[in-house]
């Protein structure tokens, strides 16, 4: 198991690099000199001294390779470089904005988990019963509304018309539970419909058909042989879920003024702050990486199949 | 001296809702099980021997129903049981053993928890007594370290071993009636005769009553006391093993027999009696299921009522030529 994770982290090494170096390739190839912008930025007319002194500084002139190992060199002794926007250092900057990133991402997976699992197992259980069909409506809903649209919802009503939760910002427990609630909802259908399918397919396997015929209750059935096999596809779901969040929800991020790494992400892109775009894709990699590392050891845990058998 | 029937099926129909309408899968059954006896069921796939057993337990797949007829256990009627009280006679009272033993487990759970788990349904047991008692059985079933055998996962085991943990499982509960759905299709040659030997000692040593489904002949031979062969959702031939193998009056019996003897001038016989296509079970309301590959038939077996004709004491035909 140790030898698997050793393997796994190793394995970020090649990733990281490949994706570092495209997003710096394809960051050049953006129109646009981000030394002008980074004068705008600081309120000095980008004269063309200015503009080339300021290239000078940067390293921006001098060839892409040169600035790419410069880059990657700061990078291996953890300096993720300056924010030409606030001036700031990256990592600084990050952290800032990744507590409020992982506040909500974890509020949101307890109200995805909470909500789509009994959800999905009460519909499969009850499959084509009333509650089936109402969680098939939620799930489609879930799916196919626009999250800004379910968020003003939740606000319209929630906060302007019953004033139980704050409108926007952050603070309080409060605070944090329209936008996890609006985040999690998309998510909800997906996960809900994965177990109840697997749900389904476990149902119908003749080891079922054998717990019944030693006698043993409908209810232990479902709780001890179908619900853990059928979590497995649910897994992951779910990581992959917590992947996109820990990315940062750009769009339940600006709906309620959360301070999160989406937020970040997206104003360094539209202000060509190189080293920011770097850091936050770098910062997304890990995260995706590790959540995948994390479902593959839920697996095993969950499938001795895995444990057993794959873990040579 | 005949004692008491432990299961009685009487006039048993079943039938499957299909996009084209209710498929008679079971026509009419008739099968009495006795102490310490073992029924043979033969009949190739699709001829209702499986869903005979599924309506023994109470089992059948959703789409499938009894439509008709009777099931008793003791004095217990199967079909309106009220399912709690159901639950309670399955594995207790009447086991099954499954086909295949390979997909018959929860490949997540260990064999320990699907042994405990199934003694304590039925036993009140701690689970360190029901443990022992598992431990117990799996050594009588011959299996090599029984502790270790426990704490393995069904994949880690072979098809011979779990059909014995199975057969282990069945009796430490020591049921009246066990139903052994094809138990050694899925083996080899080596652990089907294990298998065989243990469920012979179920029956001589438990006084079980065994319903063996097969369409292995060799296996019927080797431990039935009787013999039903199905047909087409029929039973179309019913009499003590020695009578039917020595005597079969049913063309499909005789078809079945002569496959098995392998004799290649026989061989070629059968091959053009038994002609590939398959039974259309929508359409036979009055002709003889067997007609389409019956070397023999003509048009008496069009209107045939399917009436059992009784060749002499215990041996039974449906075919209108035997009479």
């Amino acid at each position: 198991m140790g030898w698997f994770i050793i393997k796994r982290l190793t394995s970020l090494i090649p990733i990281l690099l490949g994706i570092s170096l495209i997003t710096f390739i394809l960051l050049h190839l953006i129109p646009g000199d981000p030394a002008v912008a980074y004068l705008r930025m600081s309120h000095i007319p980008p004269t063309d001294e200015a503009v080339a002194a300021l290239r000078l500084e940067l390293g921006l002139n001098k060839p892409l390779y040169i600035q790419y190992f410069e880059w990657l060199g700061n990078v291996m002794q953890l300096d993720l470089g300056m924010s030409y926007v606030s001036k700031n250092a990256v990592w600084d900057e990050m952290l800032l904005h990744l507590v409020p990133t992982i506040q909500l991402t974890f509020a949101a997976l307890i109200f995805i988990v909470v909500i789509s699992l009994p959800m999905g197992m009460i519909s499969a259980i009850y499959k084509g019963k009333w509650v089936d069909q109402f969680s098939r409506v939620v799930a489609f809903v879930s799916v196919s509304m626009p999250t800004f649209w379910f968020g003003f919802l939740l606000i319209y009503f929630l906060s302007v018309k019953l004033d139980l939760f704050p409108v926007l910002g952050r603070g309080t427990l409060a605070h944090l539970v329209l936008p996890s609630l609006t985040l999690a909802f998309g998510y909800i259908g997906t996960n809900m419909r994965l177990l109840r399918a697997s749900m389904l397919e476990n149902l119908n396997e003749p080891f079922v058909v054998y717990a019944r015929a030693r006698g043993v209750s409908e209810r232990r059935i479902v709780s001890r042989h179908v619900l853990k096999k059928s979590l497995l596809p649910v897994v992951t779901g779910l990581g992959m879920s917590l992947g996109n969040m820990l990315g940062g929800a750009v769009i339940v991020e600006t709906i309620f003024a959360w301070p999160g790494m989406g937020q970040l992400f997206v104003s360094s892109i539209i202000n060509q702050d190189y080293p920011m775009i770097q850091g936050c894709v770098l910062f997304m990699s890990v995260i995706f990486v590790v959540c995948n590392l994390f479902v593959d050891l839920t697996y095993s845990f969950l499938d001795p199949r895995i444990r057993l058998e794959g873990g040579k | 001296m005949r004692q008491q029937p432990l299961l009685i099926v009487d006039n048993l129909n079943v039938a499957v809702s299909t996009p084209h309408g209710m498929n008679h899968t079971v026509h009419n059954v008739n099968l009495k099980l006795e102490a310490g006896k073992v029924l043979g069921l033969v009949g190739e796939s699709g001829s209702g021997k499986t869903m005979t057993c599924m309506s023994l337990l109470n089992l059948l797949p959703e789409k499938a129903e009894v439509m008709q007829g009777n099931i008793k256990f003791k004095d217990i009627d199967l079909l309106n049981c009220p399912t709690e009280d159901m639950r309670k006679v399955r594995g207790s009272e009447i086991a099954l053993i499954m086909q295949n033993p390979m997909i018959a487990f929860n490949p997540v759970r260990t064999i320990e928890r699907h042994f405990i788990e199934t003694l304590r349904t039925h036993l009140t047991v701690t689970k360190r007594q029901a443990r022992k008692i598992a431990v117990d059985f799996l050594g009588e079933m011959d299996l090599p370290n029984p502790e270790s055998v426990l704490k393995q996962y069904p994949f880690q085991l072979s098809g011979g071993m779990l059909q014995r943990v199975m057969i282990a499982i069945t009796m430490s509960l020591n049921p009246s009636v066990l139903i052994a759905d094809e138990p050694t299709t899925a083996l080899d040659a080596t652990n089907q005769l294990q298998v065989l030997k243990q469920l012979d000692k179920l029956r001589k040593e438990y006084n079980t009553g065994i319903l063996l489904v097969s369409h292995d002949l060799g296996v019927i031979a080797q431990l039935a006391d009787e013999v039903a062969v199905m047909y087409g959702g029929y039973i179309v031939e019913q009499a003590p093993v020695l009578e039917l193998f020595n005597h079969p009056k049913h063309p499909y019996t005789r078809v079945l027999l002569e496959s098995r003897l392998g004799l290649t001038r026989r061989k070629m016989k059968s091959e053009k009696q038994v002609n590939v296509s398959r039974p259309n079970l929508i359409h036979s309301e009055n002709a003889c299921p067997f007609i389409e590959r019956c070397g023999d038939a003509d048009h008496t077996c069009l209107s045939y009522n399917l009436e059992f004709i009784e060749y002499k004491k215990d041996h039974l035909v449906r075919c209108v030529k035997s009479r």
